[in-house]
């Protein structure tokens, strides 16, 4: 038989070769399946959880920033004698008026006994009035049954000009406050809500001043009334701002560990053993890339990792907080390659494409190589106080951070010329998605440098390497990271 | 056509599509796992450790070629991935020019069963077992496997030769030996 025919024959004869698998094949290829479906949606879970924290903190910020404004007008602008501002009801008058103004103890007194209903001093309801409305505006509402926090139905609300001397020195930024003014009380709910329970308990008391009209829905279109008069006394410049960092609590953070690679994610012990090893391609034009390696593929060996950044704690309740930053993170693992090669090698290492590299190291085990990662993320992270103490805080804390790679000089392993490694930036994934969790103890809580320590494992979400490598390389993280709190009076 | 509308349903993510996929190929594909390895265990494990790589990959499968012919690239390349994970297969692999047989004209009649003949190659050295199976069933040439293997296309043909003398050696024996059973009965 010629060589052609047998080879033609064999060929047949195993093209009809068939074997029927047993049913746990297939169970296990489904098992597979279903597991890359249940990563995703736990990614996709999480993202959500992660816009939830996002958008919940943020309005926790923005309302509790608008009380704090209020405070903090109060403290600013109102002498501390006229503090005690009373919030008037005029029973002739179709409109709600509440009176806010820095009026002595003595004309709130003399208001007190000219109004004919109740007379209440209500020092909550001054005080956030008095964010909106400083010491000389009126804010007037049509006189409806005033409505509760949750009905939210304030639905007009004017602010007048006071003939307070405060507010004549400064008319271009009493304009300007009282603008920021009537958008507050237009959309900030809460405090709307609050000013409505505020009115409830108050009386009305006309006032003889100028007025702007800060009207719910018709803020806007008054904007360029109030703009054009600009009259109320308040002065919000750069004051909001303030606030708001002086809510974070602003800290370095650090942390040192080991770094290693494994196969699958959010895996603590699946082996590293072959983690960096390549697939050739099984679609090659040109009939090649299919090999059989002479040297296998280096295990894993774990390397140092560190980390360093700056982050920010914000407190949303009396145990529980959220932090995000910008860190700078290393990681490394060590393998073992064979000689320098100054030679190019074509790789076709992806279904789609090859690729040429000018240099290689041989497979073998001859010398250690340490691979070295670079990033640069963005951590978000929720911390929960697992006890109750102050003495000794200990915080829970799981977060997700987002990566770029910077840089890189990871060797890949491929199959060709008998098993080679060579370098290839572009087989990375530049972005990082990592999920991370730890406990800490925080200490000096009372005292003036404030700082924590406690052990933390951050896991890679996706792969290392770009999908068309068919490498399951997830970076994983384990060490021992330190807080130190920037000592701030605020910090509470 | 039909491969078509089947890849898009299984890039949809619907199970059933997959199934009818694995259904379709996993037979075939069984048998090619069959001769690089030892074991229909091993087998069966290349066959799975392949089937999850063509589902996770699919979209990149072109839709030019067969989808066949894609499929079974991808098992011949978990194949011998698996064997050179497995240590008891790599010790085996080893390429040397120590035999250099010419290619004979003998003309052995292949009177056996695909299953006997599959069984047969599996029976050779690994080494030799790998490049047999690329260039006489893949049909990968002497040169494509040199390139593949680091090696020259002198030791590949010099390779394929032995196994492939082996091989008809043991073809003739096995045929031998079955008629003779037959002559008994």
């Amino acid at each position: 038989m010629q060589e052609n025919e047998f080879e033609k024959r064999l060929r047949q004869e195993m093209d009809e070769f068939k074997l029927r698998p047993s049913d746990n094949v297939w169970e296990k290829v489904e098992e597979e399946l279903n597991k890359k479906k249940r990563r995703r949606v736990v990614f996709f879970i999480m993202m959500l959880a992660g816009l939830g924290l996002l958008g919940y903190s943020g309005y926790f910020v923005a309302t509790s920033n608008s009380r704090d404004n209020i405070v903090q007008q109060e403290h600013n602008n109102i002498p501390a004698s006229n503090q005690n501002q009373s919030l008037n009801t005029h029973p002739a008058t179709p409109v709600e008026k509440i009176a806010v103004s820095p009026k002595s103890e003595d004309q709130t007194r003399a208001e007190k006994t000219s109004d004919k209903g109740n007379v209440k001093t209500n020092p909550v309801a001054s005080t956030e009035i008095s964010e909106q409305a400083t010491n000389t505006t009126t804010v007037d509402r049509p006189a409806k049954p005033a409505k509760t926090r949750n009905n939210k139905q304030v639905t007009a609300i004017t602010a007048k000009k006071s003939n307070h001397p405060a507010a004549t020195t400064k008319d271009d930024q009493v304009g300007k406050a009282a603008i920021i003014s009537s958008e507050l009380l237009a959309n900030d709910a809460s405090v709307k809500g609050e000013v409505a329970q505020q009115e409830s308990a108050k009386d009305i008391v006309p006032f003889d001043s100028q007025t702007i009209n800060a009207t719910g829905r018709d803020s806007v279109e008054n904007k360029s009334d109030s703009t054009s008069e600009p009259k109320a006394g308040l002065t919000f410049d750069g004051t909001k701002k303030q606030n708001f960092f002086s809510k974070i609590k602003w800290s370095v953070d650090f942390s040192i560990g080991k770094s290693s690679v494994r196969n699958e994610a959010f895996s603590l012990f699946s082996t590293n053993k072959s983690a960096d090893m390549l697939y050739n391609s099984p679609v090659n034009n040109s009939g090649g890339g299919l090999v059989v390696p002479v040297s296998p593929p280096s295990d894993f060996q774990s390397g140092p990792g560190v980390r360093a950044g700056l982050l920010g704690e914000l407190k949303l309740s009396k145990r529980s907080s959220i932090s995000s930053g910008i860190q700078y993170v290393y990681n490394s693992n060590t393998i073992m390659v064979g000689t320098y090669h100054d030679t190019m090698v074509m790789l076709n290492n992806s279904f789609s494409q090859a690729s040429r590299v000018n240099a290689v190291y041989r497979g073998g085990y001859q010398k250690e190589y340490t691979n070295h990662y670079h990033f640069i993320q963005i951590p978000l992270q929720y911390q929960w106080q697992v006890n109750k103490g102050l003495k000794l805080p200990l915080v829970w804390h799981v977060g997700v951070s987002a990566g770029y790679l910077l840089s890189t000089n990871a060797l890949l392993y491929d199959t060709t010329a008998g098993g080679i490694y060579y370098r290839d930036k572009a087989a990375f994934n530049k972005f990082r998605f990592n999920m991370l969790t730890g406990l800490s103890f925080r200490f000096g809580v009372k005292s003036k440098v404030k700082w924590s320590i406690g052990p933390e494992l951050s896991m890679g979400m996706n792969k290392l390497m770009k999908d068309s490598y068919l490498a399951n390389q997830y970076l994983f993280y384990g060490g021992v990271t330190g807080r130190i709190f920037f000592n701030k009076r605020n910090h509470k | 056509m039909e491969h078509q509308k089947l890849v898009k349903d299984c890039l949809k993510g619907k199970s059933q599509a997959q199934r009818e996929l694995y259904e379709l190929f996993a037979q075939t594909m069984l048998g090619v796992c069959y001769r690089y390895t030892r074991s229909v265990r091993d087998a069966e494990d290349v066959l799975q450790e392949g089937f999850i790589k063509v589902f996770h990959h699919l979209k990149q499968y072109k839709q030019e070629g067969e989808l066949g012919a894609w499929i079974r690239r991808i098992m011949v390349n978990t194949a011998l991935n698996y064997l050179k994970r497995n240590r008891r297969y790599q010790e085996e692999m080893f390429f040397t020019e120590e035999y250099l047989h010419p290619v004979t004209d003998d003309d052995p009649v292949i009177r056996l069963q695909a299953k006997e003949l599959a069984d047969l190659i599996r029976q050779l050295p690994q080494g030799y077992q790998v490049i047999f199976n690329l260039h006489a069933v893949e049909g990968f040439t002497h040169v494509e496997i040199g390139e593949m293997l680091g090696i020259s296309d002198g030791t590949s043909r010099s390779q394929y030769s032995r196994a492939r003398n082996l091989l008809i050696t043991w073809i003739e024996n096995s045929v031998e030996k079955k008629n003779s059973s037959y002559a008994g009965k």
